[in-house]
């Protein structure tokens, strides 16, 4: 466990030291300061942009976040032949997967609060009391995060940084699109498609199921059961992808 | 360094200058009429990665911007439901968007056919929501002028959950002065009555409770009226008549009536009249 937490620790403070976090950090708070003075050009609607605004930039800080420095979080180790530190001492490689996986969610996790705190802070400022309602949005933004966390350590695993990258969008891209691949298959009559698309649909992420935005801008209601599947579905996803990247780290030869 | 962040600024400025040239080439509306690219608001929800509120509070922006532009130069909307079916595509559940979209293509875009299936789109996408049906049923009695669609779906609305009285109101006063249905009407005034929250909305309605009640009066006076001339071949002289040929069992007093104004039923030129209407 100790183990685990030494190299939670060391990535935790080798991401925060990284120059594109300050830069991001930045530029994050200040669109949502910038959600405030939107009021003459919203026509009645500045109270439902200044939540979207802000719990979108604080989803998109920790989704780019995730691209740019979990993609790399491997590959330095390895240019930078740390790696063969680590590996010498007693640590299993699994370990050396949690650690870096766990150092990286807690940064995010950490700064994402701050984000919803500032965020809470500029609806105080703008209408007299918080909505604490919209703070749902943060723990399902982790867990999207942390599934597609597993899917770039999986790839950093045996591919390249840009390639590890460019899946990481592409998973991205085909996580948000999945309902409509469920529509597709629904609607094509080609049997082999219909299964093949169910297939994807069931097998690929659906990071919709984490996208609670809409449900919390309009007060709908929040299904406990529904809510529960899509918190358990996410940490399973994950448990599953760090499974299979520490079972293919532990096969890779470092030379 | 002087030297060097100068030419920086310089570069930028040409930069700027450019984009600032290049924008002159297009009107404003043009920028905006890149949305009518997008083959569907489906598609633009695809491509927006899960970002799709975010997304829409930006389509309203640039649809307002899109409204006052518009409104200020050739007053063509030619666009407009095609945004607003975007927007509420990418957010099914932003109400203003469907109220003021059907309110200002109804009113600036002459185009009540497409405010109508706009706020169809609304009432589908949240079925408890009041103010669609509320908007749909204004529109088609004040710009219209079909009645008896605007009292259904005012009544409609006011049957929803979160609604005010705003709608019932309006339901009550369709079906006693657009519609003449002064059961309906009197019915939904008895309700308002009951449930007012203030002593000004139980004023309002108690005037509209005694107005409708006084004519129903009359219209069943002048009904009995009718009854008594078929059978005795010559009309009543007076109410008392009626009364006492045991057409009626007794006169209905008139709901005006006051401890220090007294109001009452009387038959002028063979018809029933009340003095409260005199005044």
């Amino acid at each position: 466990m100790n183990r685990v937490l030494a190299i939670v620790e060391n990535t935790f403070k080798e991401s925060l030291r990284q120059r594109i976090m300050l830069l991001l950090i930045i530029f994050s708070i200040l669109l949502i300061f910038i959600s405030m003075f939107l009021e003459p050009f919203a026509l009645g609607e500045s109270p439902k942009l200044l939540r979207d605004f802000g719990m979108a930039v604080s989803s998109l800080f920790g989704i780019l976040v995730v691209i740019i420095i979990g993609s790399t979080l491997i590959h330095k180790d390895i240019e930078k032949r740390t790696i063969y530190t680590v590996i010498a001492k007693p640590v299993r490689r699994s370990e050396i997967i949690l650690g870096k996986f766990l150092g990286l969610l807690f940064l995010i996790a950490l700064l994402e609060s701050a984000m919803a705190i500032i965020h809470q802070i500029v609806i105080f400022i703008y209408e007299g009391k918080f909505d604490i309602h919209i703070l749902l949005n943060l723990p399902f933004s982790l867990i999207e995060i942390m599934v597609l966390l597993g899917i770039l350590l999986l790839f950093s695993s045996f591919s390249s940084t840009t390639l590890t990258s460019i899946m990481g969008v592409i998973f991205y891209v085909i996580g948000h699109a999945s309902p409509d691949l469920k529509l597709f298959a629904d609607a094509t009559k080609t049997p082999a498609l219909k299964y093949i698309a169910y297939g994807f649909y069931y097998i690929l992420p659906n990071l919709e199921n984490f996208n609670l935005r809409l449900e919390l801008v309009h007060k709908l209601p929040i299904f406990a059961d529904q809510t529960l599947f899509s918190v358990c579905y996410g940490f399973i996803y994950t448990v599953f992808l760090l499974y299979l990247t520490a079972l293919i780290f532990e096969q890779r030869e470092f030379k | 360094m002087v030297k060097k962040i100068l030419v920086i600024i310089l570069l930028l400025l040409i930069v700027a200058s450019l984009a600032y040239r290049i924008d002159l080439n297009k009107t404003r509306h043009e920028l905006i009429g890149e949305l009518m690219y997008f083959p569907s608001g489906f598609v633009v929800r695809t491509l927006s990665l899960g970002f799709y509120v975010p997304l829409a509070d930006f389509v309203w922006l640039r649809f307002i911007q899109y409204y006052g532009e518009h409104r200020m130069t050739d007053a063509r909307f030619d666009l407009m439901y095609h945004i607003l079916d975007i927007l509420t595509t990418l957010d099914p559940y932003f109400v203003h968007a469907y109220t003021l979209g059907a309110l200002m293509l109804t009113h600036d875009a002459n185009r009540p056919d497409q405010a109508m299936m706009l706020l169809k789109k609304g009432m589908e996408a949240d079925y408890n929501e009041w103010r669609t049906p509320f908007i749909y049923g204004f529109i088609h009695y004040v710009f219209l002028k079909k009645h008896k669609i605007a009292f259904s779906y005012m009544r409609i609305s006011a049957q929803k959950p979160t609604a005010p009285d705003m709608p019932k109101r309006w339901a009550a006063h369709m079906a006693y002065r657009k519609l003449g249905d002064l059961r309906t009407s009197l019915a939904l005034w008895l309700d308002l009555y009951n449930n007012a929250k203030n002593p000004e909305e139980r004023a309002i309605a108690e005037l509209y409770i005694k107005e409708i009640r006084m004519k129903l009066d009359i219209e069943f006076l002048n009904k009995k009226i009718e009854e008594f001339s078929a059978k005795l071949k010559r009309p009543p002289f007076s109410l008392n008549e009626l009364s006492h040929y045991g057409f009626i069992d007794s006169i209905p007093s008139e709901p005006h009536s006051t401890d220090t104004h007294k109001h009452y039923y009387y038959i002028k030129d063979g018809v029933v009249k009340s003095t409260w209407e005199k005044k």
